[in-house]
């Protein structure tokens, strides 16, 4: 089993830095019956009800009811039957397609037997029993050959006996040919010359093959004896007459699963949609993720919540994300390299698994379902649509964003002047105060810790005044960002914001020029 | 599992008679065979030319490997034991055990992976069997030892200066020798699936490798240049068509080495190429296998090299006392 997200459905260069593709690895299982299947964002109901149903299925599991790795491990035994299904809807399954539709039955018969009154459709589960019991009627085996009456037997084997009398008379003729033109022709495959060479004057001589000129080429022909025209004949007339008794048997066949397809089509889509979830249930168990729990308020409580690719990057060095958002407008304050942006793509990350029914990498997440996840990262604009990125920011801002929406916005408007950039920082911050979602903004504008309508968060800061002389590099300083989030209050509010130097104490530990170092650190003193 | 193929130098070169006469005997000598092609095979009728040409018939006990969509007035006649789906396969094909000989059109899988799945699932319950692959020239995989471990080849022997040259062509690569050990297992240290050209300089040192196809890749050829006067490999992945034949006809202290000798038969157009002035030395790094050889002679006789490989005219011989397989059952 292959996930795959709907195209289109995260912007492409996003989808490869969150690692988007290697998480849904984690997903894939030896499965034929669902070798590949693409997952569509889930509407509020569908999203609610899915991970009810995965938290249903996990309990089962944990109480002993259900044991959801042999129930995975029988399922790889299904065969994919799509292509049959066609045949199946038309009544036009043939001999083969009965195999493979009784492996299926049987399988499923034993998961029926294995998940008992948790099967996803308990009610329709006699039909398997009733389908098989049709196949066992007209096949043998596991359904690999058709069950023959003693005519129909009988006549089959004429057929074998007619063929060997004619092969056998038919190896006379082709020697008896051969030795006569000193040519072998296999009957009924007449033989072209491109000129009238020995073999084609041999063969005008022989009363066995017929000549036929045409242009310059010559063909050669057989001249069937009766005898082998007699036996040919009987052949062509038995092998029509078991086509014909057979084509009714199938028919038969056909007729007597139909009353039965509506039901097992249901049947076989409950059972792939069930094989999914067990999927995504033990790659939860497997890989510690959590499910969602949904709230009536729009908010995100997480914690310990984990970006991947990120931590499989920063190994042990990488701290899991613990927030606690509130509805309405949301801030995030901190230097360079503290880590907002990766706040920003953390919580982004985790609501897309949430929308597309995937478990998330955390220990816990309380949230209003997302139906509608918006994410705006620093650009420098874009050459194809002739746009700045103030003006990609100010199209952002354009859409109609709905209740229950979470909006992430990296550098809120510093894509413009500061004093303008400010002003339209309060106005954003204004209106999305004023509605039911979630938005969250990193900024560096200290001006907007002064707004009490918000909720403010500040990244937890280096302590760079003792690491300011020392010969870090930039790869050290990265492993010593505490990137930890806290809640910006009237106590440490004043603190923030006499930090507002740390960019140029974070410069001091890049490899820039001497002159350049010696001004940084006169602006610092 | 054994798998041998069959490769005809020519349409018409006899190579389903010849699949048909092998089939028919090692089902006697050696059981259980089972049959199947590389895409579609044993049509009634050679579109091209507009000849009639044989078809397969079936025979009782013995398998077969054929798309279910040809198998439709067979029902009754064979046993189904497996079924291959999309969509690890393009088509749906049926492995079945004939209870009543039929004429069977077969169409076996197109692709490498799938020809190796269906040899891996069917290996785990049938190990001891034979099977028989109708293959094609131009789908160079079914060199790969994955695929075959030897071959029937069919040639055409015609006074037809085109259909004479593909039989030579076909021949030809029976002669190089296989790479020798230490230059094996430098190139294998580079080559993968997908890698098409592999050029390495004196002491095996790497100098360039690419997934391109060779006759395509400028920057091959313009790496090549650099080594005119050195001694240096080229491992070839892609068919050394006419252009790359006579781009690498100079070098003298090359050696070429061929993937399979399927990239061989490109050559079949080099009228402008002398193969005297040729100096790279060919060599290939899997060696081909081939068990017998059948012509059909139509005009003109059997006057080629096979080495020590056996030839039989399938269309004059009496082919009951032809023994079809050097391996050991």
């Amino acid at each position: 089993m292959r996930l795959e997200l709907v195209q289109d459905s995260i912007k492409s260069e996003l989808h490869v830095e969150l690692g988007i593709k290697n998480y849904l690895e984690t997903f894939n299982r030896d499965i034929p019956l669902i070798p590949h299947t693409i997952l569509v964002p889930l509407s509020k109901e569908q999203g609610v009800a899915h991970f009810k149903k995965l938290g249903e299925l996990l309990d089962l599991h944990d109480a002993g009811e259900i044991s959801i790795d042999q129930l995975i491990s029988r399922g790889r035994l299904l065969p994919q039957l799509d292509s049959l299904i066609p045949f199946l809807q038309k009544k036009e399954l043939e001999q083969f397609h009965l195999h493979q539709l009784y492996q299926f039955l049987k399988v499923e018969r034993d998961l029926i037997a294995r998940e008992g009154k948790h099967h996803p459709l308990l009610s329709n589960t006699g039909t398997i029993d009733l389908l098989l019991g049709i196949l066992e009627k007209y096949a043998d085996g596991e359904a690999t050959s058709l069950k023959l009456s003693p005519v129909e037997k009988s006549l089959r084997q004429e057929i074998h006996t007619v063929d060997d009398t004619f092969n056998h008379v038919l190896k006379d003729y082709e020697k008896k040919v051969s030795k006569e033109i000193n040519h072998r022709m296999i009957y009924p495959y007449p033989k072209s010359f491109e000129s009238e060479t020995d073999v084609v004057k041999k063969a005008s001589k022989s009363s066995e093959l017929k000549v036929t000129k045409e242009g310059t080429h010559y063909t050669i022909d057989y001249k069937l004896t009766p005898v082998l025209q007699e036996i040919e004949k009987k052949r062509e007339e038995l092998t029509t007459l078991f086509k014909q008794t057979i084509d009714v048997k199938l028919r038969e066949i056909n007729y007597e699963i139909s009353a039965y397809t509506e039901v097992f089509l249901r049947i076989y889509h409950a059972r792939k949609d069930r094989l999914l979830k067990y999927t995504i249930c033990l790659t939860a168990l497997d890989n510690k993720l959590c499910l969602p729990v949904f709230t009536q308020t729009t908010e995100i409580e997480l914690k310990d919540g984990i970006l991947p690719i990120l931590k499989e990057n920063r190994k042990d060095k990488y701290i899991p994300l613990n927030i606690l958002l509130d509805s309405g407008a949301n801030i995030i304050y901190g230097s360079n390299m503290s880590g907002k942006t990766t706040i920003l793509k953390t919580l982004y990350f985790i609501l897309q698994c949430v929308r597309f029914g995937l478990p998330i990498p955390a220990k816990s997440i309380k949230l209003k379902y997302p139906t509608t996840i918006n994410i705006l990262l620093k650009s420098s604009g874009s050459l194809d649509q002739n746009i700045s990125s103030f003006g990609q920011e100010l199209e952002f801002y354009s859409q109609d964003f709905e209740d229950s929406s979470y909006i992430f916005s990296d550098e809120l408007f510093q894509s413009t002047s500061p004093e303008s950039g400010a002003t339209l920082c309060d106005i954003t911050l204004k209106i999305m105060g004023q509605k039911d979602l979630v938005f969250l903004a990193s900024t560096h504008y200290p001006s907007i810790l002064q707004n009490k309508e918000i909720s403010l968060y500040k990244m937890k800061d280096l302590e760079f005044d003792r690491e300011i002389d020392r010969e870090l590099t930039v790869k050290d300083l990265i492993g010593r960002m505490p990137f930890e989030v806290l809640k910006i209050t009237e106590n440490n509010l004043e603190h923030t914001i006499l930090n507002g130097k740390t960019p140029l104490k974070i410069a001091m530990h890049f490899p820039l020029s001497e002159e350049f170092k010696r001004e940084i650190k006169k602006k610092l003193h | 599992m054994y798998t041998i193929s069959f490769i005809g130098s020519d349409k018409n070169a006899g190579k389903t008679t010849s699949f048909n006469f092998v089939y028919d005997k090692l089902s006697r000598e050696a059981s259980p065979i089972c049959i199947t092609s590389i895409g579609l095979n044993g049509e009634k009728l050679d579109n091209y030319e507009g000849h009639s040409k044989p078809i397969i018939t079936t025979i009782t006990d013995s398998y077969f490997i054929t798309a279910g969509t040809h198998l439709t007035d067979h029902n009754g006649k064979y046993e189904t034991l497996k079924v291959f789906s999309p969509p690890t396969y393009k088509k749906q094909f049926v492995m079945g055990r004939t209870i009543t000989p039929f004429k069977i059109i077969l169409e076996g899988p197109n692709e490498k992976h799938e020809i190796q799945k269906i040899k891996k699932t069917i290996s785990e319950s049938f190990n001891d069997l034979t099977l028989m692959i109708d293959g094609s020239i131009d789908r160079q995989f079914v060199a790969s030892p994955e695929v075959s471990d030897a071959f029937y080849f069919s040639l055409l022997i015609s006074s037809r200066k085109e259909q004479r040259q593909k039989a030579e062509d076909l021949l030809e690569p029976l002669k190089f020798p296989t790479c020798d050990p230490k230059r094996h297992s430098a190139i294998s240290e580079h080559k993968t699936e997908s890698v098409k050209s592999i050029l390495l300089g004196p002491n095996n040192t790497l100098q360039y490798k690419s997934t391109m196809i060779p006759f395509m890749d400028n920057e091959l050829k313009s790496q090549l240049e650099e080594m005119l006067d050195k001694e240096c490999i080229l491992y070839l992945a892609g068919a050394l068509t006419k252009s790359l034949y006579s781009f690498l006809a100079p070098y003298k202290k090359l050696t070429v080495v061929l993937d399979n000798f399927t990239l061989y038969h490109n050559i079949t157009l080099k009228q402008s190429v002398n193969k005297r002035i040729f100096n790279p030395l060919l060599a290939l790094f899997h060696p081909v296998v081939v068990e017998h050889i059948f012509i059909k002679e139509e005009d003109s006789e059997f006057d080629l090299d096979p080495g020590t490989v056996p030839v039989t005219n399938i269309f004059k011989e009496d082919f009951h006392a032809v023994r079809v397989s050097t391996r050991q059952h």
